[in-house]
């Protein structure tokens, strides 16, 4: 179930994002006016098709890509000042491909990279590195190699050395890509602790049943543009919305939109709903 | 008494001693120009002349001149350690000996004074001689088209997974030249750190990977950066780097000392080959080749460093590699 | 710094219609022309001529400035530091202990570095104007043997991966503090390893599943394979042929023979 969006009073303001227009080396406008903002704890999902704009978008979180026109500042202060291994202490970026980040003979030496780079004393290093074996379950593979892990392990690790950087915002690229079921319900479940820890987390991807179940916030990009900005029950029942941006909404959305002359709502993101509903119709309670 | 009122007598003493004082004068001032000798002579060697070493040169210092005459005319020049004395005004000599020969040429008037020019002789080597270095690479070069291109009679294929690994590999040589060069004078024009890959190659898969990957990988980084005439030079130099590497460095099963031969073994052909190549064949002078020279020996020491340590990470964090 | 990964630009002239074979052939003939003439103003005449050609091949600027500036550098190198080096000739114009410049051996090293100028840029003309699927298929139609070439275009399919490859990882490393422009000179080549195990690890990865799909496709089935593609040469082939081996012939006889101080 996706539990609900607290009502957020005066939380801090993590990221600003005003206007933002990027275009790359070679004339790609891959950004063409963005604005949204990010504050602390959220859960937010940036979705879109190929070309869309959503790693562009990240990209410039965490100043690997500065702005060519618009400004994002971080935690008040514009990104275009601040280089990305000062950013790196705020923003933490896992990348879709974990092996471009693994090179060390063992998964604690991996994880310690991080924050040995930041400048950490030996203690705190211990302690976060410790910790971020902790929330992802590598415990029992510590000292093996980074690179003859499975996939999954392989993920968890590139995940976990950018958690004991102990970052205030987690972007994260398409953590669940060639997971199987088990292991991308794994991965979330830590995702979820961490977020109930308190940290921001950013999820790029486009599988939008990962968006349904855990997301508590959408951004769907189309072309460079934001099409919308809301929570996934209001993103979900736009379904020419979704199609524009070349996605497909979760399985059980388009079912209930087919089964909608009877009198199932439109708006299901879960198979629980669904389940209920046609129960309900069924003649159930 | 006349009318002019002087004595005829008088008249005649006047006019005979005038005459005598005129006469005298006159064969004082010739002596005195005699005394004092001639202009000094003006020396003409003739224009600088170049020739091919064997040949023999006719000098010409028919151009000088002297309103007198010159008597004398001495050529003047060292010629393999030996001081040449060449009288006359075109004396002819051999030169059988490559170089640029300053020769000085003094001409003597009768009256002793003298002028000297100065022509320069440039003897070129011959053909051979001038262009060994290419023929040599040209030969070189040859063989291993040969090598390459003749349809063996094996009548089989190189297997897939060396196929696989040496396209691979290659790619990568090249990949990491390209995102690595820093435009850089005395490198070729950019410095780069495609030569730990060389090693990576040579140290992990030994010598033919070492070496085809670091000349073909090398010399495609050459091409794809507008360099390509260095190509041909780049495939000896980075290819004998691998090789040489590949073959010592793995000695011992890759014992610490053996990588360090291998890297310094193979760093000084690549050194080496590059300044040889850039003298002699695209004769970029002895100060841009020893910069060159210089410049190389600091790629060398970085890019094997980084090499060996890459050798020694893969096999630590890819064990799979181990098998190899 | 912007970074070309292809130098061929896909245009429709002369030179790019022109049998690749006929390219690479026509590129040696004229370097070994660079290389006998040794007079300044003819080596000057060539390089326009090659300027032409480029004019005519309607290269990009921002291309040709990419690829020719690292030869500049060099060209610049061996202008400089040739007088330090070569003493000789008249007049003298410093003469400072060591030190002797004379403006002969100036012009000497410029002409140096023209042929090295006229050498680099006739090659850049014939990557401009040859796409490397071409010039693997010239390769193969001289005779390479077709494992060899298929390395070779193996090695041609990965390069642009690679270098994105390494892209993200920079990125990524960054991502996780790495600074690239610090540190000594030892400091910085750890750094590099950083970037490069990954690289070379993905490198190898993928090196073991192309063997796999190579196996699987019937790789080494024939050695007498025959290709989907054909060069044909055409008339305007064999015009640019004779052309070019004109164009040295014609100075080689009047160097050789005639003496005409080319």
């Amino acid at each position: 179930m996706i539990p609900s969006r607290e009502a957020a009073s005066t939380v801090e303001r993590l990221v600003s994002v005003q206007n933002l227009k990027f275009t790359y080396e070679g004339g790609i406008e891959a950004l063409r006016g963005v604005s949204l903002n990010i504050d602390r704890g959220e859960y937010i999902a940036i979705v879109g098709g190929n070309g869309s704009g959503k790693t562009t978008l990240a990209k410039n979180f965490n100043g690997l890509l500065r702005p060519t026109s618009g400004t994002v500042t971080v935690k008040g202060r514009p990104t275009a000042q601040m280089g990305v291994a000062e950013l790196a202490r705020i923003i933490g970026y896992a990348f879709q491909n974990p092996d471009h980040q693994l090179f060390c003979s063992t998964v604690e030496e991996e994880i310690r990279f991080g924050p040995l780079n930041l400048g950490y004393s030996e203690n705190e290093i211990g302690t976060k590195v410790e910790r971020a074996i902790d929330a992802m379950n590598l415990g029992h593979v510590r000292m093996s190699a980074p690179l003859s892990l499975r996939l999954g392990e392989r993920r968890r690790v590139s995940i976990a050395s950018v958690v004991a950087m102990d970052p205030e915002v987690f972007i994260l690229d398409e953590p669940t890509t060639g997971l199987d079921a088990e292991e991308s319900r794994e991965l979330m479940e830590r995702l979820n602790s961490l977020n109930n820890d308190g940290k921001t987390i950013i999820l790029i991807t486009h599988d939008m049943k990962l968006v349904a179940e855990h997301a508590k916030r959408v951004v769907v990009m189309a072309r460079g543009r934001m099409l919308l900005d809301s929570d996934p029950r209001g993103a979900f029942s736009d379904l020419d919305l979704i199609r524009q941006s070349n996605l497909e909404p979760p399985a059980v959305t388009l079912l209930s939109h087919r089964l909608s002359d009877y009198g199932i709502p439109q708006d299901i993101i879960s198979p629980e709903e669904l389940v209920l509903h046609v129960m309900r119709f069924g003649g159930g309670s | 008494m006349n009318r002019l009122g002087v004595s005829s007598y008088s008249l005649v003493v006047s006019v005979a001693a005038i005459l005598a004082f005129l006469l005298l004068s006159t064969g004082v001032q010739a002596s005195v120009i005699t005394a004092q000798g001639s202009e000094a002579p003006v020396a003409d060697a003739g224009d600088d002349i170049t020739i091919v070493v064997g040949d023999t040169i006719r000098f010409d210092g028919t151009g000088s001149i002297d309103d007198v005459g010159i008597t004398n005319y001495t050529w003047n020049f060292t010629y393999e350690d030996e001081m040449q004395l060449l009288y006359g005004s075109a004396p002819e000599f051999e030169f059988l000996t490559v170089g640029t020969y300053e020769v000085t040429l003094r001409v003597t008037d009768a009256d002793g004074h003298n002028d000297t020019d100065i022509l320069a002789v440039v003897v070129e080597g011959n053909f051979l001689m001038k262009y060994w270095p290419f023929l040599l690479l040209g030969a070189l070069v040859a063989v291993v088209i040969f090598q390459l291109f003749r349809s063996s009679r094996r009548k089989e294929f190189v297997s897939p997974k060396l196929v696989a690994r040496y396209g691979v590999l290659t790619a990568l040589t090249a990949a990491v030249t390209m995102a690595t060069f820093v435009p850089f004078a005395p490198t070729k024009g950019y410095f780069n750190l495609g030569d730990s890959i060389v090693f990576f190659s040579a140290l992990t898969f030994a010598w033919r990977a070492g070496g085809i990957c670091g000349g073909f990988g090398s010399a495609a980084a050459d091409i794809l950066l507008g360099s390509g005439y260095f190509a041909p030079l780049t495939l000896l130099a980075k290819g004998s780097e691998g090789a040489v590497c590949g073959l010592l460095g793995r000695i011992r099963g890759g014992h610490r000392y053996a990588v360090v031969l291998g890297i310094v073994a193979g760093g000084a052909c690549m050194v080496f080959s590059y300044f040889v190549g850039e003298l002699l064949l695209l004769n970029v002078g002895w100060g841009a080749a020893l910069a060159e020279a210089a410049g190389n020996t600091l790629q060398v020491a970085i890019g094997g460093t980084i090499g060996a340590l890459l050798a020694f990470s893969v096999k630590k964090a890819y064990p799979a590699l181990a098998s190899e | 710094m912007v970074m070309f990964i292809d130098l061929y630009t896909e245009a429709n002239t002369f030179l790019h219609r022109l049998d690749p074979r006929v390219k690479i052939f026509a590129v040696l003939l004229l370097s070994v022309l660079a290389f006998l003439m040794t007079n300044l103003y003819s080596l000057l005449l060539l390089l326009s001529f090659i300027f032409l050609l480029l004019f005519l091949s309607r290269a990009k600027w921002s291309k040709t400035y990419f690829a020719l500036k690292f030869v500049l550098r060099l060209m610049l190198l061996i202008v400089v530091l040739w007088p330090f080096f070569d003493r000789t000739g008249t007049p003298i114009l410093l003469d400072f202990g060591p030190v002797q410049i004379t403006e002969p051996a100036i012009w000497r090293g410029v002409t140096s570095a023209l042929r090295v100028g006229c050498l680099a840029s006739v090659w850049y003309i014939l990557m401009f104007t040859t796409s490397q699927r071409d010039l693997v298929l010239a390769l193969v139609r001289f005779g390479l043997r077709f494992d060899y070439g298929l390395t070779i275009a193996v090695s041609l399919r990965f390069f642009p991966t690679f270098v994105s490859t390494i892209d993200s990882i920079t990125d990524a490393q960054k991502a996780r503090g790495l600074v690239f422009a610090q540190g000594g000179l030892l400091e910085r080549s750890k750094k590099y390893v950083a970037v490069l195990v990954p690289a070379v690890v993905s490198a190898l990865r993928m090196a073991d599943s192309l063997s796999l799909a190579l196996q699987s496709r019937a790789y080494g089935a024939r050695f007498d394979r025959t290709y989907l593609r054909q060069l044909k040469m055409q008339a305007k082939d064999y015009v640019a042929l004779v052309v070019v081996v004109t164009l040295l012939v014609l100075p080689m006889i009047a160097k050789y023979v005639y003496s005409v101080p080319i």
